[in-house]
């Protein structure tokens, strides 16, 4: 990785986010009077997404009274532009991928692969559930809205796990380094892997690591993708209801490939900090490394935190609206 | 270098652009002030027209009868499990009277259809005790406190309609306002959690009505 790109890519971002975070805050202490620069600055960005929604249903209109394939180009743009500024905002999710990749060693291109995968994720699990339910079970769009609320609940107890095994990681850690066993673990690196390939009956340490690795991979993925979107769900249902549900699945993976790069951005971010971070704190003093754990200790917490909150709230509040 | 890094570790957290993820319908609103004989303001008359996800949300697979349109009766079972959920939320609606909230009495008047491909819900919500209009001392805002929906005026050349008021009354709609920190703290919050975090009160259009003073 050139060492040019990344501070560039940083300062970027440095850049948008204090252009939109600080006037905020300079905004807070001033009080209200009219609306703000900043105050006009969210009510356009609200009209956007509203003119979004507009285009999208022209498009989709457009395609059934056979617009062809301006429309159907149209619709995939605007879906995949909807997708992008979608995941520009805050949401559960976000918060997983970066603890997660925060606290955990990764390589740049696994970090990218689990954001991406997740937003494909998010769009299937919508795709599966609304159509799968609607044309294999024959459910009618709003009761559907149950087997979403399900899907989610899964999503959040998979948030708080990954919390709780955050912490439990640190908690190890911390006891190993503190008290440390008196039986060294002998760490057999085999070598000659391609010779006991398929003999292992007992897995390596190594192994063991990988396999924990991909699960714990494989659950930030689910907690994140098990959630589907309630604007790719409204728009399946739109497509449906205009006989043209290949149309809503075009939108709606054009939609997560715009949340697919929106969080692989992060996700790219997040595990170069945390490399540099490490690179930096390498021989430093244990004072880092209390940081460090402290830091996962607290990300842990804020996930089982999120998680319970979220599973409680979808219990007892469903919109009164049944969406 | 490495101060970049570290800057943009913390940078990453912070919310970039909050509140983007809400709202997923749109509601074009016309509402009528209704007046009594003396002149007091009794209740408000609301016309809930949704957008085309939400009618097709709602209203797929109502359409037992084959005629291309959701059945009346069909639109009528949705209109009443909607009113039967929203009466916990005070069918979305804040009427104030100077700073007191007032008061609701059962629905009236409910009904429902289908214009122009769009699902539309009607209903009355009287106060408990009517209100005098003089000075400014009634508004009104409705909203949904979730913010999944966005209710706003109809765009309209009479969103706000005034029947049997004193002469001289005349309304304005304030539109939106949010006060950034407060929005910031919501949104700091997951954009998804359907609590009352009463987000949407933030981005609620309020009515204040001015009549005469007698």
């Amino acid at each position: 990785m050139s060492g040019k790109i990344v501070p560039g890519l940083c300062v970027a971002f440095a850049v948008l986010a204090w252009s939109v975070w600080m006037p905020s805050q300079a905004h807070a202490a001033s009080g209200v009077a009219e609306p703000s620069l900043w105050a006009r600055g969210i009510s356009w960005i609200m009209m956007q997404q509203r003119i979004f929604h507009e285009e999208l249903v022209t498009a989709l209109k457009t395609l059934t009274d056979g617009g062809g394939l301006a429309a159907a180009w149209s619709l995939i743009f605007g879906s995949f532009l909807y997708g992008i500024f979608h995941a520009a905002g805050p949401g559960h999710g976000k918060v997983v991928l970066t603890t997660y990749l925060l606290t955990h060693p990764q390589r740049v291109s696994r970090g990218v692969g689990i954001a991406a995968a997740a937003a494909l994720c998010q769009g299937l699990v919508a795709i599966v559930l609304v159509y799968g339910l609607i044309y294999l079970a024959g459910w009618i769009p709003r009761e559907t809205g149950s087997a979403v609320a399900w899907s989610e609940r899964i999503s959040y107890i998979l948030v708080a796990a990954i919390g709780g095994l955050l912490i439990l990681r640190t908690a190890r850690q911390l006891l190993n380094r503190y008290f440390p066993r008196t039986e060294t673990h002998s760490h057999h690196h085999h070598h000659e892997d391609s010779d006991c390939c398929g003999h292992t009956h007992m897995p390596s340490g190594e192994q063991l690591e990988q396999i924990r690795d991909l699960r714990s991979a494989i659950s930030v993925v689910l907690a994140i993708g098990l959630r589907p979107c309630t604007g790719a769900i409204l728009v399946l249902v739109l497509a449906r209801a205009l006989t043209l549900p290949i149309a809503g699945v075009g939108a709606v993976l054009a939609m997560s490939a715009g949340t697919g790069i929106a969080v692989a951005t992060l996700a790219f971010l997040a595990v170069r900090a945390r490399q540099k971070a490490v690179a930096f704190t390498a021989d430093k003093s244990p004072v880092w490394q209390v940081a460090a754990n402290t830091a996962a200790l607290a990300g842990g917490g804020l996930l089982i935190a999120i998680g319970i909150s979220l599973l409680s709230a979808s219990f007892y509040s469903r919109h009164p609206l049944g969406l | 270098m490495r101060l970049l890094f570290i800057a943009c570790s913390f940078l990453i957290l912070t919310p970039l652009r909050p509140v983007l993820a809400h709202p997923h319908v749109w509601t074009d609103m016309t509402i009528e002030i209704q007046f009594n004989e003396d002149g007091m303001v009794t209740g408000l008359r609301q016309t809930w027209l949704f957008d085309d996800y939400y009618t097709a949300y709602a209203t797929e697979g109502m359409d037992l009868d084959g005629d291309g349109t959701p059945d009346p009766e069909k639109l009528e079972e949705i209109m009443q499990v909607n009113m039967e959920h929203l009466k916990e939320y005070g069918y979305f609606t804040e009427a104030r009277d100077k700073d007191e909230v007032l008061n609701l009495m059962p629905l009236t008047d409910k009904s429902t259809r289908m214009l122009d491909g769009r699902l539309e819900m009607s209903f009355t919500t009287p106060f408990e005790n009517p209100v005098s209009p003089e000075g400014n001392n009634f508004s009104y805002a409705i909203f949904d406190p979730t913010y999944y929906v966005d209710m706003l005026h109809a765009e309209t050349e009479n969103p706000v309609i005034l029947s049997g008021a004193p002469a001289g009354c005349s309304y304005k709609i304030m539109p939106p306002n949010p006060d950034p920190s407060v929005v910031a703290q919501a949104a700091m919050l997951d954009a998804s959690v359907r609590g009352e975090t009463g987000l949407g009160s933030f981005f609620a259009e309020r009515v204040r009505l001015t009549c005469p003073e007698k």
